[in-house]
């Protein structure tokens, strides 16, 4: 017993040391090109809409170069954002340097990057959304997205499809994260003079609170109807589908694709929806990586809008089928306009410096209480 | 505050009275499991863990099945299932079922995201499967009348079953002497003993009552209020119930009035959604509502106590 324990632990003392040593040298692939490594930290994926975006974007990249190597980190499968859990796992990728860029998103997780990013200077970050942002990290690429556009967008298509005149959305907590999604939104109602219903739940998984919350806002006439409330949309859709003439607008994927299949009442309810493209910053940022020219965007912050595609609305069959010509033709203008920067619309947390006074007067412009 | 009017307004609406009554179906199954656990003396802290794993299995089930009936069948078989760890750990091996309790809600919501995850490859919901749900039943003839019809017609099915649920927990536990062996085992399990009463049967026997009382709850909210199972979706409802049993003390008239305030207070904040209040003092308004009726009952009790008109438990 005695003997199989020595033997045991000297060969994972070997084991050890090999594994030390190997991560040491640059790796090459064997066309003798430089390998870059990739690490993505996430809490968990499969969360059908943030996180797996971002999965998205880093198995895209994988397939599109040999000579990139990308590895995901499931850090925090309970989503308790606890500070040793992250540091312990930020320590592990970034102490000997085995990685050329690590990736992390998200408002909740995104300081632990940033601290990350302090402790190990020479290392390069993307934070693929960013919300508070430390400018002092001059080895993180922040991204953000121009949700403000989004909501914009949004917000005209909801304009030309009401034919009740009051159209509504629901935002899972009133926090200016959320509310830059409905900035635009509010601004391009206001200006067409359509009425607008604001439900903020205050949760992101209490479903039957999201069909509770949209049923009222229908009895207020909303027929358009945005979800911007993670699972908690999924009650937002199942109250929509109940009413023949209510469209819903869905989010961050394009959720008429998710429920086509598996539940066609629901798929049948959403005209469209409203995309956050995560997996493209990824994908673009690791092209940079490969170009050798991410050093240069290091210390940045960018803000991927309509243009670069980070921000959009789903163009599905379905969309196609049930919008017309016209408006169609009016939301591809309006598209245009936005990322020409012929609009300029209203941001309420990018650009917005005094939120506490002058975003509730913005919202509540045209708003139906 | 013509706000306030308007609210208030749309309040006295048969609208209203149908979303009480949605939003109280899950607090009843919830409240009637706690309750029938605690009448043979066991404690059934569980009620939020079981109906989270019944509602996925309830939504797995049907997908497996392709029927609703298949999806409550499985979904009552996890309850059962839960209800006998629970039996297991507390009767045979002498835990406290309070222990156990914290133990399975503590990882039942993992556990099911894991199992979620197993199934059908996503951790956030089941959107991928097709699961066929219950639906709504409008009552023939009684539909037509006006009013009534509109108050008492188009529920959820599970709904009529959870009316039918709660008049025959009250005839089995007050009417029956089966439900008074039960409660002599909750009022005193040695005395109970002493009168030749199988103790742990009757416990055991409440506790699958109150694992299938949860897994109705949880089956109602995924397979019939929603259609979908979502990380989360319970959002405390199990724990509402038990809050309701706390004020109810052993009266069945007094839970099932606990159970419709909270449903009560549940529609009025969704009223509020969207008003001039903040969302954040909206949203806690069904909590602060239980608070409420815990402390009265405690003040009531206390001053009862003092009075002497009942003895000190």
């Amino acid at each position: 017993m005695k003997k199989l324990l020595t033997i045991v632990l000297a060969a994972l003392m070997v084991l050890t040391l090999a594994g030390c040593g190997s991560k040491e040298a640059e790796v090459e692939n064997n066309e003798g090109e430089k390998v870059f490594k990739v690490a993505m930290l996430v809490p968990k994926i499969g969360d059908q809409s943030y996180f797996d975006t971002m999965e998205k974007g880093r198995k895209t990249a994988d397939a599109k170069y040999d000579n990139v190597e990308t590895v995901l980190f499931e850090v925090d499968p309970a989503g308790s954002a606890d500070e040793a859990l992250w540091t312990a796992a930020y320590d592990e990728v970034c102490e000997d340097g085995a990685y050329d860029l690590i990736i992390s998103a998200n408002n909740t997780y995104e300081g632990f990057l940033y601290a990350a990013a302090h402790r190990y200077p020479d290392q390069m970050f993307l934070n693929a959304d960013a919300s508070t942002i430390d400018e002092t990290a001059t080895n993180v690429l922040s991204t953000q997205f121009g949700l403000d556009d989004l909501g914009y967008v949004v917000g005209a298509l909801s304009a030309a499809l009401t034919k009740t005149g009051v159209v509504g959305v629901v935002v899972g907590m009133d926090i200016p994260a959320m509310n830059q999604f409905i900035s635009g939104y509010c601004q391009v109602l206001t200006a067409k003079d359509v009425k607008y219903v604001i439900s903020y739940p205050g949760s992101f998984t209490d479903t039957a609170l999201g069909k509770e919350v949209t049923e009222k806002m229908i009895e207020k006439e909303a027929d358009v109807i945005w979800q911007v409330a993670g699972g908690l949309g999924n009650g937002v859709i199942e109250a929509c589908s109940g009413h023949d003439d209510v469209w819903c607008v869905g989010v961050d994927q394009d959720q008429y694709v998710q429920f086509e299949e598996s539940n066609p009442e629901w798929a049948a309810t959403i005209v469209t929806s409203a995309l956050k493209n995560t997996d493209i910053v990824i994908e673009t940022v690791i092209d940079w990586l490969v170009a050798g020219t991410l050093a240069e965007h290091m210390g940045e912050t960018k803000v991927w809008g309509i243009a670069d595609n980070g921000v959009g609305i789903a163009e599905n069959d379905y969309y196609l089928a049930n919008v017309s010509d016209e408006i169609r033709a009016d939301i591809a203008a309006t598209l245009k306009a936005v990322a020409d920067g012929e609009v300029e619309v209203y941001d309420c947390f990018l650009g917005e410096t005094d939120y506490e006074n002058n975003w509730p007067t913005h919202r509540d412009a045209n708003i139906v209480k | 505050m013509s706000g306030l009017s308007q609210i208030l307004a749309s309040m006295v609406s048969l609208k209203f009275v149908a979303q009480i009554i949605r939003m109280s179906t899950g607090l009843f199954f919830a409240a009637t499991a706690s309750f029938v656990a605690a009448s043979t003396g066991v404690g059934n802290i569980a009620i939020e863990s079981i109906m989270t794993m019944s509602a996925l299995f309830g939504v797995l089930g049907s997908y497996w099945t392709q029927s609703a009936i298949g999806g409550l069948v499985i979904g009552i078989a996890c309850g059962i299932l839960m209800a006998a760890i629970i039996a297991f750990f507390s009767m045979r091996l002498g835990a406290s079922p309070i222990l156990v309790g914290i133990a399975l809600n503590t990882f039942a919501g993992s556990l099911a995201t894991f199992f979620l995850y197993q199934f059908t490859g996503s951790k956030g919901s089941s959107a991928s499967l097709r699961t066929p749900g219950f639906g709504s039943w409008d009552i023939p003839v009684i539909k037509d009348i006006p009013v009534l019809g509109e108050i008492l017609s188009g529920h959820y099915v599970l709904t009529y079953v959870c009316v039918a649920v709660v008049i025959l927990l009250y005839i089995l536990i007050f009417k029956t002497p089966l439900g008074m062996r039960m409660r002599a085992c909750g009022l005193n399990a040695d005395a109970a003993k002493t009168a030749g009463i199988n103790v742990d049967r009757l416990r055991l026997l409440s506790l699958i009552l109150s694992g299938i009382l949860s897994a109705l709850g949880g089956v109602f909210i995924a397979l019939n209020y929603i259609n979908l199972y979502s990380s989360g979706m319970i959002s405390g409802q199990g724990w509402m119930g038990i809050a309701a049993n706390g004020i109810a003390q052993g009266n069945y008239l007094s839970l099932i009035l606990a159970v419709l305030a909270f449903g009560l207070f549940k529609a009025v904040a969704v009223v509020f959604v969207g008003t001039e209040f903040p969302s954040e003092l909206i949203g806690s308004i069904p909590y602060i509502a239980v608070f409420v009726g815990i402390a009265l009952i405690s003040v009531i009790n206390y001053y009862r106590v003092k009075k002497g008109n009942v003895a000190e438990k």
